[in-house]
């Protein structure tokens, strides 16, 4: 590329940068994200709320519950497959109180 | 004890395990908490939505920060770069103190993601206790050690649990989360008395109190942190105020979880016993707390005497 | 018969042993296997190190810590590749948790990073990308850049200051939740339709899973290839999927590779159809647009 082409190109590169930068200032300003969001794409969680945003369902990653024994008593948000009935992991027929 | 050098000093009250499925419901509603628990991990990020729910949580609520990976009892060395994220949540929450559990769940490098129990020998008292002061030297907030669930007992073994807990507390200088439920859950799975258990651990370094639900099955109970709190926990749950005094409580529910409402309604049922173990705090009345407690709280339902007896029913 | 083991005497020992157990693959019934594949009977090391009670064996009960342990890992897996389970199918999918899990078990403390090196495993493991594995192997790479994107750092902005002093040779910063992919399907609408699906069924009957399933299945076998380049990053806390021209793409890879603005340029006009007098007035607004989403950083 002749070098007086790439200089153009880098200038209009950069009066992109600081046109953006100066809106983007602008927006944040009057508190409204209306002009990012145009440009932002397509929203991962459509009809996202708070409790659906993170990660993709309602469980945090890390926790301290036991999960093992029996697959019906690995529930989290989602239903899993039921339990397979094998030694050890058939519950005793007790139902818990309320 | 209400307040103690292990909590910070601090008399925090009945608190619930700070859950996403409830995050709208407290930032719109506001409710009326004493204070949240987290698990650390899950907000040892770099940024995005968990570190900015939280701080709309911090601002508003008392938070305690609770880890599931440090793994004081692991041969492995601590991390560096899991003691330096949890530092950086530290200052970002002010946690009063810091608590994890008495197990181990890596090696060579390995996680296994789960709490697995000890063994409960001088050597892991010795390495269990050695870290949890490293890792109280480096946050520079008081550690608590929580006592796990569990469904094996090792042949090393030299000693009981609760002997081991004091041991490693003791050694470490540190204070207790006592989990109720885990011990009710690994009484029921060893056949021993928990309430031996609780009558042994020392009082005075009792910082906290965990309450839970679990599940029954034919041969063992899992700790799954999906129901409410059964009645025999909450039997423990009183002997436990009585002997530590009001101490600040906190229900985990981490799967099938109901609305806001109803978790904290249920966590809301310790302050009955809170409340009387602080009348009898001057005498110390060994029946108060029971006695005062709404009788159905308390009452064994069948499945409790079932398991009870399951011992011999292979 | 089994032969006995000897029991571990030190710490350390006992928990390479258990762990050598709890980490072991089930079988396919979702059992402890008596046997592991190096030949070592778990039955012998069960009773080598744990306690039998009057009701569990030693095998019953180191056989609930492995079950935990692969169910829980599952359970997170899952979680994190939904689009990729739609692809592959509910009994594909489970090989190819059991096998990435197998051979690239967590060394984090944190779930969160349990799928970063799946990309890099397929290379390996071509296998088990079933049989649309370009589509298979796009929607894992949409799927971790998603994870990535969702709670990576975000930096502050330039500063006016710096602003003013880019010129050619600059480098420029980008923010560290942003990914850009290069892909041969649209997997990031097969994603969107997969999650939607998922997240409307409030409460997931069995028949209400296996309609979905089927949905899934229709998707993927109606989904033509089609080569797309996004950018996966963050605004206001979402993660957004933002589609990219190639020549947009190729910038982007350019800078956050670290070169200079100039030669980043020119690596992504050197191959474009995009007439010359069109260049400026694309790069003008390429800059104002990932500006404006605040991704130059300093
Ligand atoms: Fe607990």
């Amino acid at each position: 590329m002749k070098q007086s082409m790439k200089t153009m190109m880098v200038a209009a590169a950069v009066s992109g940068l600081l046109s953006g930068a100066t809106a983007m200032h602008a927006s944040a300003a009057v508190n409204s994200s209306a002009t990012p969001i145009l440009k932002a794409g397509k929203l991962s969680f459509s009809g996202s709320t708070l409790d659906k945003a993170p990660k993709h369902s309602c469980k945090g990653k890390n926790d301290c519950k036991g999960q093992g024994g029996c697959k019906s008593s690995d529930n989290g948000c989602k239903q899993k497959n039921s339990c397979k009935g094998k030694g050890g992991c058939a519950t005793d027929g007790s139902k818990m109180p309320d | 004890m209400p307040a103690n050098r292990f909590n910070g000093f601090t008399d925090y009250g009945v608190g619930i395990g700070l859950r996403i499925p409830h995050y709208q419901h407290i930032l719109s509603r506001k409710p009326v908490v004493d204070w949240f628990e987290i698990i650390s991990e899950n907000y040892m990020v770099d940024g995005g939505r968990p570190l900015e729910v939280l701080d709309q949580i911090i601002e508003q609520y008392k938070i305690v920060q609770h880890g599931v990976s440090m793994y004081f009892g692991s041969v492995d060395p601590l991390s560096r770069e899991h003691l330096k994220r949890l530092k950086q949540l530290v200052r970002r929450t002010h946690t009063p103190w810091l608590s994890d559990h008495l197990c181990w769940g890596s090696v060579d490098g390995r996680y296994t993601h789960d709490l697995l129990p000890m063994p409960y020998t001088w050597e892991a008292v010795e390495v269990t206790a050695q870290k949890i002061r490293q890792v109280q030297d480096f946050t520079e907030v008081p550690v608590v050690v929580e006592n796990v669930s569990s469904y094996a007992e090792f042949h090393a073994s030299e000693m009981t649990e609760w002997e081991f807990l004091t041991e490693v507390v003791e050694r470490a200088d540190c204070g207790i989360l006592l989990d109720v439920n885990n011990i009710y859950v690994s009484s029921k799975n060893h056949s021993f008395d928990p309430f031996e258990y609780v009558n042994f651990v020392p009082a005075h370094r009792v910082a906290q109190i965990h309450i839970a639900g679990h599940s029954k099955f034919e041969k063992y109970i899992l700790d799954t942190h999906d129901h409410p709190v059964l009645p025999a926990v909450w039997r423990l749950y009183a002997r436990a105020i009585e002997r530590c005094g009001p101490t600040a409580t906190l229900l985990e529910w981490d799967d099938n979880i109901p609305s806001f409402e109803e978790v904290h309604a249920e966590a809301l049922k310790a302050n009955k016993f809170l409340k009387a173990a602080a009348e009898a705090a001057p005498t110390r009345n060994s029946l108060a707390a029971i006695q005062s407690a709404p009788k159905s709280m308390l009452e064994p339902t069948l499945s409790d005497s079932a398991l009870l007896e399951s011992g011999s029913a292979r | 018969m089994t032969e006995p083991s000897s029991s571990p005497t030190s710490l350390l020992e006992v928990q390479r042993r258990m762990a050598a157990a709890v980490m072991h693959p089930l079988t396919r019934q979702e059992n402890m296997p008596r046997r592991r594949r190096d030949g070592a009977s778990n039955i012998a090391e069960a009773e080598a190190i744990i306690r039998p009670n009057d009701r569990l064996s030693s095998f019953e009960r180191l056989e609930i810590y492995n079950r935990q342990y692969w169910y829980r890992l599952f359970s997170c897996f899952e979680e994190d590749f939904p689009g990729l389970q739609a692809i592959l199918g509910r009994a594909k999918f489970d090989r190819l948790m059991r096998a990435y899990l197998t051979d690239c078990p967590s060394e984090s403390f944190s779930l969160r990073n349990l799928g970063s090196r799946l990309d890099a495993w397929f290379d390996q493991h071509p296998e088990h990308l079933g049989p649309h594995p370009v589509l298979a192997r796009d929607m894992a790479r949409l799927e971790w850049a998603h994870i990535e994107a969702f709670d990576s750092e975000e930096r502050a902005r330039l500063s006016a200051q710096k602003l003013a002093a880019i010129d050619e040779h600059s480098r420029l910063h980008l923010q560290p939740y942003l990914r850009v992919l290069a892909l041969s399907y649209p997997v990031d609408d097969l994603l969107l339709q997969v999650r939607n699906e998922d997240g409307s069924a409030t409460s997931s009957t069995n028949n209400a899973s296996s309609t979905r399933k089927r949905h899934h299945v229709r998707h993927v076998a109606a989904l033509a290839p089609k080569a797309i380049h996004i950018a996966v990053h963050r605004l206001e806390n979402s993660v957004w999927y933002k589609p990219l021209s190639p020549e947009e793409f190729h910038l982007l890879s350019a800078l956050l590779d670290g070169k200079p603005l100039g030669d980043s340029i020119d690596l992504a006009l050197s191959t474009s159809p995009l007439p010359e007098d069109q260049r400026p007035a694309f790069l003008q607004e390429a800059f104002a647009n990932w500006a404006m989403l605040g991704w130059f950083t300093s």
